[in-house]
């Protein structure tokens, strides 16, 4: 084709191999670039990998396209070159003929190539061809560069802490302007925090995946309540949900409520110290049961090796409380293979032992063998159940406070419930307690001031109401009995003034503290 | 190779040489007139037949015999007029005595028999007679009875037609019009020309023009120029132009719609191509081009074409039209 031809299909092959390459960096950067500019405007959780992986295949894919249109075959170089140079189809002819013989035809070659090879095509009028491919480009690096910018020199947010209580969140929810409710930042913002917070937290994997999922539709549902009335209302089901979710895990929870009606004053102690997830609550429980059916026993001893036996019937509370505890399990859902259930039956079938037997064994013995029962063994499982559900119930309270400040419900948005409200509750290394402390097994469980609770030392008879007494009561008798022990050297000064100091933080009215 | 390819250089140059020359020889005898003699010699290599159409006086037949001088070729001129007969063209048979005085029967060529033939004012002559020259023009052959005579090539027809006496013609049909490769108007001269021509014919009224070709020659220059080559592009532009005087295809362009009633047969596709090679070979190229095309679109197209009354009334020529044609079909 003579070398004039070469020349040119070198040139045009070099301008189809600039400009692709120039449509290549200025796609995946234009690519890349917007794709930045919408997750950081707009939050939306995407990989910034796959964004770089998007643009830089959009860039190949229209770079490669760029070449092929540009890129010229021997034809389509044959009329560009006639049309440049004003050959009257002298080139077209050429190629068309390069391959055919005829006398004609030989010298038509021949007179093309000649002419051909005299021609001459500056580069610079491939360079201003390639000016608004360059412009382009640039562009597109601008605008890579601006996003990239946007982007680094966006404000850090805070970190979550996985299982922590007791964090707050990030900023101040909106004023609530009237009936219309409208997402804000703050609130997909502190949405997102919170769902991380739950994901890296220590919650039971079953209650977590619930409780992130529900978390995440309610994020999802953000633009589609109209009215604050609509929010709140799902929101409110939402917190209920996250309750429901861990609660079901968590199977102190179940046995509360099984136990929950039992008239047997032990049981009722030892459900509310498990159910306030706080082994020195549970401890303290126990110590206050022991010392009471160690007094049971003594009386059950002493009656049932009296000679001659008084009619009145004197109660055995310590196989009661076993009986008691067997039926609370037997209402929950709780199996063999449940932790707690095996902590509890052990312990109910040592007591049983104590006073399943043909003559009662002594009350050393059966001092020792309570003592084994409640301090040893039920403590030591009950040591393994509480703290993960504690942290259960830490992460649980967070959410639902959490929810509550980020939309700012009120208490009385939330439905009633029958059980025991778990804003109430409140971990006793905690200063910030809310509520009124005291009552019976205090420190993370707080009562309400007015609420009536079982007086541990009456018989309920039929009537459970009946033994029900004011917490202040509890609490005024409690402090009495402190004050008995200390006195009367029954407990050594060191342990009085802890029990000292822990009632009268229970004492304190809540105007007064800090 | 080399030699070979020497020796064509070396055709073509004495082609272009030789087209030179007898454009040169031309003039002597034709004033002005230049695109009609381009145009003839274009057809006579070509191997086509043209119709000249022109005033009286403005020198068709002294081209005609020009020619014949300068291409040293028979040359025999017709004059049309409707008394003629198709045996008075073609020749016919006679009854005559032999040597030893018995009858016998021949064939008598009639002026036909020519290799150049002017047939002066065709359009006056019947349609039977027309249609005597249709076979010839075609064919190159005269069927007489049973016999028939091929003519001796290279054989060319120059056609003329009076524009202004419409009295006692027989426009020529389209079958026949077709069979002109180029219809070519020769104007009336400019006034440096006439008063060329008058200077000249002052001096003498013979042709002055020498030979410069013979008929084989003519034929070995038909020949090459039917080697050189034409792209596909090329071709198909030709078809484009001559299938967009159709006004009834969707294809043909807004022109032809509106201004031709009558579109141009496939024949002036194959007179454009077998034209443009000869006229690229005249100017020095050795393919053939758009402009080629262009260049021979008005005499190709011009008889072939019917314009309609819009045309009319809106005074466009059928040149006006076909230059509209080519601008729109070279978009």
């Amino acid at each position: 084709m003579g070398e004039g031809f070469a020349r040119f299909k070198r040139q045009f092959l070099i301008d189809a191999i600039v400009k692709s390459c120039l449509v290549f960096i200025g796609v995946a950067l234009l690519v890349i670039g917007t794709f930045l500019i919408v997750i950081e405007k707009s939050e939306i959780d995407f990989d910034v990998a796959y964004a770089v992986l998007i643009g830089i295949a959009s860039g190949l894919l229209l770079g490669i396209g760029t070449f092929f249109v540009f890129h010229l075959s021997g034809k389509r170089l044959a009329k560009r070159l006639d049309k440049i140079f004003g050959l009257n189809e002298k080139v077209q002819t050429m190629y068309a003929f390069r391959e055919e013989h005829g006398s004609i035809k030989e010298l038509q070659r021949a007179d093309a190539k000649a002419i051909l090879n005299d021609c001459k095509l500056k580069m610079s009028k491939f360079v201003l061809g390639w000016a608004a491919f360059i412009a382009f480009a640039v562009l597109s690096l601008s605008l890579f560069v601006y996003s990239v910018i946007a982007m680094v020199s966006e404000p850090a947010t805070s970190d979550n802490n996985g299982g922590d209580s007791g964090q707050t969140t990030p900023s101040d929810p909106p004023v609530d302007e009237g009936d219309k409710f409208e997402p804000t930042e703050h609130h997909r913002l502190a949405l997102l925090e919170l769902i991380e917070y739950v994901r890296s937290s220590q919650l039971q994997e079953g209650a977590k995946a619930s409780v992130v999922a529900e978390l995440e539709l309610l994020l999802s549902k953000l633009d589609t309540f109209e009215t604050d009335e609509n929010m709140k209302a799902y929101v409110v089901g939402v917190i209920n949900n996250v309750r429901e979710s861990v609660n079901s895990v968590n199977t102190t929870y179940e046995l509360y409520q099984g136990a929950s009606q039992s008239a047997n004053k032990y049981l009722s102690k030892l459900n509310q110290a498990i159910f306030s997830l706080s082994i020195d609550n549970v401890r303290k429980a126990l110590n206050g049961i022991f010392e009471s059916l160690c007094n049971d026993y003594e009386a059950y001893y002493n009656y049932a090796t009296a000679d001659p036996q008084p009619e009145t019937a004197v109660e055995d509370q310590v196989g009661l409380l076993a009986k008691e505890l067997v039926a609370a399990l037997e209402k929950t859902s709780l199996g063999e293979d449940d932790d707690l259930y095996s902590v509890l039956s052990g312990l109910s079938a040592e007591l049983d032992n104590i006073t399943n037997v043909k003559k009662p064994m002594g009350v050393g013995r059966a001092q020792d063998k309570i003592r084994e029962a409640l301090l040893t063994e039920c403590l030591n499982g009950l040591k393994i159940i509480v703290p993960p559900e504690k942290i259960n119930e830490d992460v649980k309270v967070e959410v639902v406070n959490r929810l509550e400040d980020i939309f700012g419900l009120e208490a009385e948005d939330e439905e009633d419930r029958s059980y025991i409200d778990d804003s109430e509750t409140a971990d006793p290394n905690d200063k910030e307690e809310t509520g009124d402390d005291g009552g019976f097994g205090t420190g993370d469980m707080i009562f309400g001031s007015n609420d009536l609770v079982i007086d541990p030392e009456k018989e309920p008879g039929n009537n459970i109401d009946s033994i029900k007494v004011e917490y202040g009561e509890i609490i005024a008798r409690y402090d009495a009995e402190i004050t008995r022990l200390i006195e009367s050297g029954e407990i050594s000064e060191e342990i009085g003034q802890m029990l000292r100091e822990y009632f009268e933080v229970l004492m304190t009215p809540k105007e007064n503290k800090e | 190779m080399r030699d070979m390819n020497v020796e064509n250089s070396e055709k073509v140059q004495k082609f272009s040489a030789t087209v030179k020359r007898i454009k040169e020889e031309l003039r002597r005898d034709v004033v002005g007139q230049d695109e009609i003699v381009d145009n003839i010699i274009i057809a006579i290599i070509g191997g086509g037949n043209v119709l000249l159409e022109g005033i009286p006086g403005v020198g068709k037949t002294r081209l005609v015999r020009s020619l014949g001088r300068v291409l040293n070729l028979p040359f025999s001129r017709i004059q049309f007029t409707p008394d003629l007969m198709p045996s008075d063209v073609t020749g016919t048979n006679v009854i005559e005595k032999d040597a030893n005085g018995r009858m016998v029967s021949s064939f008598r060529r009639g002026p036909i028999f020519a290799n150049l033939v002017l047939a002066d004012e065709i359009n006056r002559a019947t349609p039977k007679t027309q249609s005597a020259m249709l076979e010839v023009m075609q064919e190159h052959k005269i069927t007489v009875g049973n016999d028939r005579y091929a003519l001796e090539e290279p054989f060319f027809v120059l056609a003329t037609e009076n524009p202004i006496e419409q009295d006692g013609t027989y426009p020529l049909p389209e079958a026949q019009m077709d069979r002109f490769v180029f219809k070519l108007i020769m104007k009336f001269p400019s006034d440096d020309e006439l008063v060329d021509i008058v200077n000249m014919t002052q001096i003498t009224l013979e042709e002055n023009a020498e030979a410069v070709v013979d008929g084989p020659a003519i034929l070995e220059m038909r020949k090459l120029a039917s080697q050189v080559p034409v792209i596909d592009e090329v071709t198909r532009y030709a078809v484009k132009l001559v299938s967009g005087t159709h006004a009834e295809l969707d294809k043909a362009p807004e022109c032809a719609k509106k201004y031709i009633k009558y579109g141009a047969s496939p024949r002036a596709a194959q007179a454009l191509i077998t034209c443009a090679k000869v006229r690229a070979l005249i100017n020095g190229n050795y393919n053939v081009s758009y402009e080629d095309i262009d260049a021979l679109a008005r005499p190709v197209l011009r008889h072939r074409i019917k314009i309609n009354y819009t045309a009319v009334n809106e005074k466009l020529t059928v040149d006006d039209v076909i230059d509209l044609l080519v601008k729109e079909t070279r978009k």
